[in-house]
C-alpha cells in the first residue's frame, strides 16, 4: 500500500474542498444537503448498503448501489457521522462545518483471506428489508470473478448459474429464464439497451468485470419503469472512477488482453474510467506460426462522471465493441482478383444521464443510442449482407418519498430502427431489403406503499404506444411483501408484461451468434405475458439467506421463425405461437465469510403451441441445479467451485435423408443431389443429462501492486455432454454422431491492479 | 441452384466461425436403429418440353447400399429407392377438356421414374395442375403448381441484343462486356440463369466445373463477364472462359420450384425446408427455359494469346485452320482455351479427311513458350458422328511463327500426323 493510500485508509475520510462546496444547494442557511459517496478503503470500489447515521440529529440514510448518498437538511455546524453495515468496519467520521461534499473511505471487516471473498452481500439483505420486488438477485464484481469459467470473469456465465435460468449449452451466453425465450431479456448496462451483449458468437459476454459496479438480475416480476420485455431484467452498472488517484488493472487472460485506467479529472470533481480489451489470439498465431487466424475481438468501455454542485450528477457513458473475422475465400493464386470472406458485429451505445434531488424528490433524464451491426460479406462485391438495429431512447423519471409511499412516475420515447438487406453487387440484385421501425411512447406509474412495517405493497402500471400497430397497451402490476418475522418475508406479484420488438433467431438451434431483432406493426403483434409469482424469503442469519419462489408465465403472440417466407413479403418471417411455464426457484445462498457461494435448484417446464402443434420450446429443462462455493484453499489462495446439473434437454430426432436433387433445366434432368436430413416432430427427444464441474485457484500478491494469478479448469472431470448429434443414413445401419460441450479446458490468467 | 447454395455457404460459413468457437469433441458413432420412411416426389412440368416425368422414391432410413447413391441424370435412371407400382396422374384443372384426359397416367417407365404421353397434359401459361399419386398400399401424395410462361427473354452484350432461343451465337468480350438480362413473363416466380459449357462434341459438358447456375428475384439482372462462381462451386471458377462456347439457358420458375431451389433443412433442427407437397417431401414445380449460345472471347492480355493461321499437312489432310488462343492468366505456366476454324481433318472409316469444327472450342496449357492443346472431336462413322477421336497439338511458342506437332493421341499411343505451321494473323 503506498503512503499515500495508507493515509486515506487510516484517515477514511476525505472532505472534498471543491469550490462548489460553498454553492447554495436549495437548503436554507441553517441547513445544507451533503452528498457523500462510501468506497472501500483498499480498492475504492462503491460500497452499497452503508447506513450512515447523523449523530447529532439521529437523521439515518443508506449509501445505494453506487456508494452514494444524501444527507438532507443537516446543521450546518460541525456533525458526527456513524458509519455501520456488516462486513463493514463500523466507524465514526467528521463532517466539518459548511460541508456539503463527502467521500468517506471505510474498511471491510469480512477481510479474512482476500479481498476476493470478503464483501458481504447487504444489497440483497437491504432489498429484502426495503423492497416489494420478489425474483431479485445482486451480484458484485468480486463474486462474479471468484466463478471459474474460460478466460475471465463473465457476467452472463455466473448469471446462468442462477435459478431459474437454463442455459442451453457450454457455448451460449444466452438465457433462458423461467421459461421465456433469451429475446425476452432486457440487458442494461448503465440503463442503456444492449441487443445482443455477446463476443465470439454468444460465448463471451461483452462485459468488462472490472468496470462493473454491480450486476441486478431480476428473473420476473420486474418494476413498471422496464420498458419492453417479457422475461427478466439484467441490469449491469458500471463503476464511477475513482476520485483520489489514478488506478490500473490490467488482465492478462486464455481469451484477451485488458486494461482498465481510472481517476479524477484533474481541476473537477468529475471522474474518469475507460477500459479496452481485445483478444489476441490472431497476434499470437500469427506471431509464431505460418498460419493465419483472422479473428478476433474487442472493446472499449467508457464512464465519465461529474458531481453536481447542486447534489446531482451526470455521467456519460460509452461502449463499443466489435467482433471482425477475415478469411481467404479465393486465394490469389487461382489468377483472380481474390475474394475474402469477411464479418463483423458488435454493439456501439452512448448514453448520458442527469440526476437531481430537490427536496424529498428526485428527477432523472436519460438520453440513451444503441446500436447494433453485422455484416457478412464475400468481398469485393460478390454477396453482402448486413443488419443493422438501432434505439434512440430518451426517458424521464421523477420520483418522491411521500410519508409511507415511494412515488415514481415516468415517460420513455424509443423509436427502433431494424433493417435487413442482402444483395449481390455484381449481379445488381437485392435478395433481402426489409425494415421494421416501431416508435414506443411509454409511460408509468409506480408507488411502494409501506403499509405498516410489516406489510409492503407496490402498484404500478405500464402503457406503451406503438406507432403502426395503432394499440395502446396498459400492463397493471402489483408486487406485495409481508414480513411474518424481521427475517422472514412471503412475497407475491402479479402483472401483465408486453415486449413490442422480437427475435426471428431460430431459437431451436443450439447455438446463435445473436438475434435478428423486428418490430411490431400491422402484422407483426406486441407479445403479452401474464406473470404471477409467489414465495419467501428468510435470512436466519445475517450471512445465510434462503428463497423458494413459484411462478406462472403464459405467452401470447409470441413469434418463431417462418423458413418459408417470402423475401419480397414483409410480414410473413413468423408463425404466432403461444404457450406457458411454470416452475419453482430455490436459492440458498452464503453472503459472507470464508465460506460464500450459492446452491441454486429451479424446477420449470414450458410448452409452446403453434395452431394445433405443441411441443417443449429447446430450454424446457426439468432440473437444473448449481452449485457456487468460494472457500480459503492453501498456500493462501482462494478456491472456487462449480458444479452444475441439467435435467436432459428437448432436440429434433432425425429419422432419415432425403436427396434434395438439383434440376438441370437444359438436360431437363435431376443431375446431382445434397443428402438433407429430415426430422420427426419438433423437439420430440431429449439429450443426455448434463453436468460439469469447474475449479478455479487464485492468489493475491503484492501490497501496492496487487498480482492476481488464477488457474481455472472447466469441465474437470471431462463429462461428454451432448452438443449436438449427427447422423447418418446413407449406409447400413444408420449410425449417429455428433459433438459434445466443452471438453476438460485449462486456461492461466494474471490480473494486475494498482 | 444459388439460392440454396448461398445457404450452404453461410452454413459453411456457420461452421468456420463455429470451428473458432467450438473445441468441441466428436462423439463416439453409433449404430441406431433403421428411420421412418418418407416418400420423396420430383417433378418438374415443362411446357416447353414433349414429356413430362415424376421421380417417386423413399427416403434413406439406413438401409441403402451406400454404392448405390452414385446415380444421377434422372431420367434416363431410377431413383436409389423407387417406389414401384403407384399410379401417378397429373390434371389441368383449367383445361377441363383437355384432348389428353382429365387425368393423365403417367406410366412407370423404369422402377420409380413415371412418364406421361407426348404432349400431356396440355398445359399453357397461368393453368393449374394437380399432381396426384395413389400408392400401393393406398395412400395418396398430392401437389400443385401453376403453369409458368416466359414471354420472353432477352440478353445484351456490348454490341448487340439477342432473344433467348434464338440460333444465333452471341459473342461476348469476358473481359470488359457485362450482359444485361430482360425477362418477361406474366405467370412466374423466379429466374434461373443457368450456364453450361458445350464439350468437344457439342454436347452440353456433364462436369460440374463447366456449370454455374443462378437465381434471380427480378426480371432484369445484370451479370459482368468477370463473374466467379463462388457460390455454387466456390472454387473462383469464372462462370466463362475466353475461347469457350457455352449454352446460356434462361429459365422462368413457379414458386413452388423457388422454395424447393432455395431452402434446405437445418442438419441440427431438421426444419428449413419449405414443402408444398401433401404425403410426401420434394417438389412438384414448373418451370420454362429458353437456351441461347455464347462464344466467350476476351482481352489480349498476353503475347501468346492471338489468332494464329494454322497451315500444312497432317494426316494427308492439308489443313488450313484458325487458331484463337485465349489464357486464363497471364502467367508463366497458364491454362488456355481456344476456338478452332476453318479446313480441318476428322477422322472417318475411310482415314483422315477434311473437316470443318464450326468454332471447336479446345483446351490446354503453356508452361514458359510449350504448349499443349487436346483436340477432342467426333469421328465420323457410318452411324454418323461419334465420339472418339483426340488430337494432341504440341509445340514451342514463339511470337511470329511457329512449328505444331500433330498427333493422335489413342489407346495405343501418340502418333504422329504431321507438323503444321502457326503464324499469328
Amino acid at each position: 500500500m503506498t503512503p499515500r493510500f495508507a493515509a486515506l485508509a487510516s484517515l477514511r475520510i476525505i472532505p472534498i474542498l471543491a469550490g462548489f462546496c460553498l454553492v447554495g444547494t436549495g437548503a436554507s442557511a441553517q441547513t445544507r444537503d451533503v452528498a457523500g459517496r462510501v468506497l472501500a478503503a483498499d480498492d475504492s470500489t462503491a460500497l452499497p448498503g452503508v447506513r450512515i447515521t447523523v449523530l447529532e440529529t439521529g437523521l439515518q440514510v443508506s449509501s445505494d448501489a453506487e456508494g452514494s448518498f444524501t444527507l438532507r437538511g443537516v446543521p450546518t455546524s460541525a456533525l458526527r457521522l456513524a458509519l455501520e453495515r456488516v462486513g463493514v468496519r463500523q466507524d465514526t467520521v467528521d463532517l466539518p462545518a459548511g460541508i456539503t461534499t463527502i467521500t468517506v473511505y471505510v474498511g471491510v471487516t469480512a477481510v479474512q483471506i482476500r479481498p476476493l471473498i470478503t464483501t458481504a452481500e447487504s444489497p440483497n439483505r437491504e432489498r429484502f428489508e426495503a423492497e416489494a420486488q420478489p425474483s431479485t438477485v445482486t451480484l458484485q464484481p468480486r463474486e462474479i470473478s471468484a466463478v471459474p469459467t474460460i478466460g475471465e470473469p463473465d457476467v452472463l456465465r455466473v448469471v446462468q448459474l442462477l435459478p431459474g435460468t437454463v442455459a442451453k449449452n457450454d457455448f451460449t451466453s444466452t438465457l433462458n429464464v423461467r421459461g421465456g425465450e433469451s429475446d425476452q431479456n432486457l440487458v442494461l448496462l448503465d440503463g442503456i439497451t444492449l441487443f445482443n451483449p455477446y463476443h465470439v458468437g454468444g460465448m463471451f459476454s461483452t462485459f468488462d468485470n472490472a468496470a462493473i459496479n454491480t450486476v441486478d438480475f431480476t428473473a420476473g416480476a420486474f418494476s413498471a419503469a422496464y420498458p419492453g420485455r417479457l422475461s427478466s431484467v439484467l441490469d449491469v452498472s458500471l463503476r464511477q472512477g475513482r476520485n483520489d488517484r489514478i488506478g490500473i488493472n490490467a488482465m492478462l487472460s486464455g481469451l484477451s488482453a485488458k486494461l482498465l485506467v481510472e481517476g479524477p479529472i484533474p481541476g473537477t470533481a468529475a471522474t474518469f474510467m475507460i477500459g479496452g480489451r481485445r483478444s489476441y489470439a490472431d497476434r499470437w498465431v500469427d506471431a509464431f506460426t505460418d498460419e493465419s487466424f483472422l479473428y478476433y475481438f474487442g472493446d472499449l468501455t467508457a464512464k465519465l462522471s461529474l458531481p453536481l454542485p447542486t447534489d446531482g450528477v451526470i455521467s456519460l457513458v460509452g461502449y463499443a465493441g466489435r467482433d471482425v473475422g477475415s478469411t481467404p475465400w479465393l486465394s490469389e493464386s487461382s489468377g483472380q482478383e481474390p475474394v475474402d470472406l469477411e464479418f463483423d458485429w458488435g454493439n456501439t451505445v452512448a448514453g448520458l444521464y442527469f440526476e437531481q434531488p430537490i427536496g424529498n424528490w428526485w428527477v432523472s433524464q436519460r438520453v440513451n443510442v444503441t446500436r447494433f451491426t453485422t455484416g457478412i460479406g464475400l468481398v469485393p462485391d460478390v454477396f453482402d449482407a448486413r443488419n443493422k438495429t438501432t434505439l434512440w431512447s430518451a426517458a424521464t423519471n421523477v420520483g418522491a418519498q411521500l410519508g409511507t409511499h415511494r412515488v415514481q412516475v415516468g415517460g420513455s420515447l424509443e423509436p427502433y430502427t431494424f433493417t435487413y438487406r442482402a444483395e449481390r453487387p455484381q449481379l445488381e440484385t437485392v435478395v433481402l431489403d426489409q425494415a421494421w421501425a416501431p416508435t414506443v411512447w411509454g409511460v408509468y406509474a409506480e408507488d411502494q406503499w409501506n403499509v405498516a412495517p410489516w406489510l409492503f405493497v407496490r402498484p404500478g402500471i405500464r402503457g406503451e404506444y406503438v406507432e403502426g400497430t395503432g394499440r395502446m397497451t396498459w400492463a397493471p402490476r402489483l408486487s406485495a411483501k409481508a414480513f411474518v418475522t424481521e427475517n422472514f418475508a412471503i412475497n407475491g406479484s402479479i402483472g401483465r408484461f408486453y415486449q413490442p420488438i422480437h427475435s426471428i433467431r431460430d431459437q431451436e438451434l443450439p447455438v446463435s451468434f445473436f438475434e435478428f431483432w423486428i418490430g411490431a406493426d400491422s402484422v407483426t403483434p406486441i407479445g403479452r405475458s401474464d406473470q404471477g409469482v409467489l414465495g419467501v424469503e428468510v435470512w436466519p442469519r445475517d450471512d445465510w439467506s434462503f428463497s423458494v419462489e413459484g411462478y406462472t408465465k403464459s405467452y401470447e403472440d409470441i413469434v418463431m421463425r417462418d423458413r418459408a417466407d417470402d423475401p419480397k413479403v414483409q410480414g410473413d418471417e413468423f408463425f404466432i405461437t403461444r404457450g406457458y411455464s411454470w416452475g419453482v426457484d430455490v436459492l440458498v445462498r452464503k453472503h459472507f465469510g470464508p465460506l460464500t457461494g450459492w446452491v441454486a435448484y429451479s424446477y420449470a417446464k414450458s410448452l409452446r403451441r403453434l395452431g394445433s402443434l405443441s411441443f417443449a420450446p429447446g430450454h424446457d429443462r426439468r432440473h437444473t441445479v448449481d452449485v457456487v462455493l468460494q472457500t480459503p484453499g492453501p498456500f493462501g489462495s482462494q478456491l472456487g467451485l462449480r458444479w452444475g446439473y441439467g435435467s436432459p434437454l428437448p432436440y429434433t430426432g432425425i429419422i432419415g435423408s432425403w436427396p434434395h436433387r438439383r434440376y438441370n433445366s437444359q438436360e431437363n434432368q435431376f443431375d446431382d443431389f445434397e443428402s438433407e436430413v429430415l426430422s420427426a416432430s419438433i423437439n420430440d427427444q431429449r439429450f443426455p443429462p448434463y453436468h460439469r464441474l469447474d475449479a478455479s485457484i487464485r492468489w493475491e500478491l503484492g501490497t501496492n501492486v496487487k498480482w492476481r494469478p488464477f488457474f481455472q479448469v472447466v469441465n474437470v472431470y471431462n463429462r461428454q455432454n451432448v452438443f449436438f448429434y449427427t447422423y447418418d443414413f446413407t449406409g447400413t445401419p444408420a449410425r449417429r454422431g455428433g459433438f459434445s460441450q466443452l471438453p476438460i479446458v485449462p486456461t492461466l490468467g494474471v490480473e494486475v491492479e494498482w | 441452384m444459388a439460392a440454396r447454395a448461398i445457404g450452404y455457404r453461410l452454413s459453411a460459413i456457420g461452421a468456420v466461425l463455429a470451428a473458432i468457437t467450438l473445441p468441441a469433441c466428436e462423439l463416439e458413432e453409433v449404430a441406431i436403429p433403421s428411420g421412418e420412411e418418407v416418400l420423396i416426389v420430383h417433378a418438374v412440368m415443362r411446357p416447353d418440353q414433349q414429356r413430362q416425368f415424376v421421380l417417386l422414391e423413399s427416403s434413406w432410413r439406413g438401409e441403402v447400399d451406400p454404392a448405390d447413391l452414385d446415380r444421377f441424370d434422372l431420367p434416363p435412371n431410377s431413383p436409389q429407392l423407387p417406389v414401384e407400382g403407384a399410379v401417378v396422374t397429373v390434371s389441368n384443372v383449367d383445361f377441363p377438356g383437355d384432348p389428353c384426359g382429365s387425368a393423365v397416367v403417367f406410366d412407370e417407365n423404369a422402377p420409380g421414374l413415371y412418364q406421361g404421353p407426348g404432349n400431356c397434359p396440355t398445359m399453357g401459361p397461368g393453368d393449374q395442375l394437380e399432381l396426384q399419386i395413389l400408392l400401393p398400399n393406398g395412400d395418396v401424395i398430392r401437389g400443385t403448381t401453376e403453369v409458368v410462361g416466359l414471354d420472353s427473354a432477352w440478353v445484351r452484350g456490348a454490341l448487340d441484343s439477342l432473344p433467348f432461343g434464338s440460333l444465333d451465337s452471341l459473342i461476348f468480350n469476358r473481359d470488359s462486356d457485362t450482359l444485361q438480362f430482360a425477362v418477361y413473363s406474366s405467370h412466374g416466380r423466379l429466374v434461373e440463369l443457368q450456364f453450361n459449357r458445350l464439350d468437344y462434341y457439342g454436347n452440353l459438358s456433364t462436369s460440374e466445373f463447366d456449370r454455374s447456375s443462378f437465381l434471380a428475384d427480378t426480371n432484369d439482372f445484370i451479370m459482368p463477364g468477370t463473374t466467379l462462381d463462388l457460390l455454387d462451386r466456390g472454387e473462383g471458377d469464372e462462370v466463362v472462359r475466353a475461347g469457350r462456347r457455352y449454352v446460356m439457358t434462361v429459365a422462368m420458375t413457379d414458386a413452388n420450384y423457388f422454395d424447393f431451389v432455395r431452402s434446405q433443412n437445418n442438419e441440427l433442427t431438421g426444419r428449413g425446408f419449405i414443402n408444398h407437397l401433401e404425403g410426401a417431401v420434394g417438389v412438384f414445380g414448373s418451370i420454362v427455359a429458353s437456351p441461347l449460345t455464347v462464344d466467350a472471347v476476351g482481352d489480349a492480355k498476353d503475347p501468346r494469346e492471338g489468332t494464329y493461321r494454322l497451315t500444312g499437312v497432317a494426316a494427308g489432310v492439308t489443313v488450313d485452320a484458325t487458331l484463337s488462343m485465349y489464357l486464363r492468366q497471364a502467367t508463366d505456366s497458364a491454362d488456355l482455351s481456344a476456338f478452332l476454324r476453318g479446313v480441318w481433318l476428322q477422322e472417318t472409316e475411310q482415314g483422315w479427311m477434311p473437316w470443318d469444327p464450326r468454332g471447336l472450342s479446345v483446351d490446354g496449357g503453356f508452361v514458359g513458350p510449350t504448349f499443349e492443346i487436346v483436340v477432342e472431336q467426333p469421328m465420323l462413322t457410318d452411324r454418323g458422328e461419334r465420339p472418339g477421336t483426340t488430337l494432341l497439338l504440341t509445340g514451342t511458342w514463339a511470337a511470329d511463327s511457329f512449328q505444331v506437332a500433330v498427333k493422335d493421341n489413342g489407346v495405343f499411343g501418340a502418333l504422329d500426323l504431321g507438323a503444321l505451321t502457326a503464324v499469328k494473323q
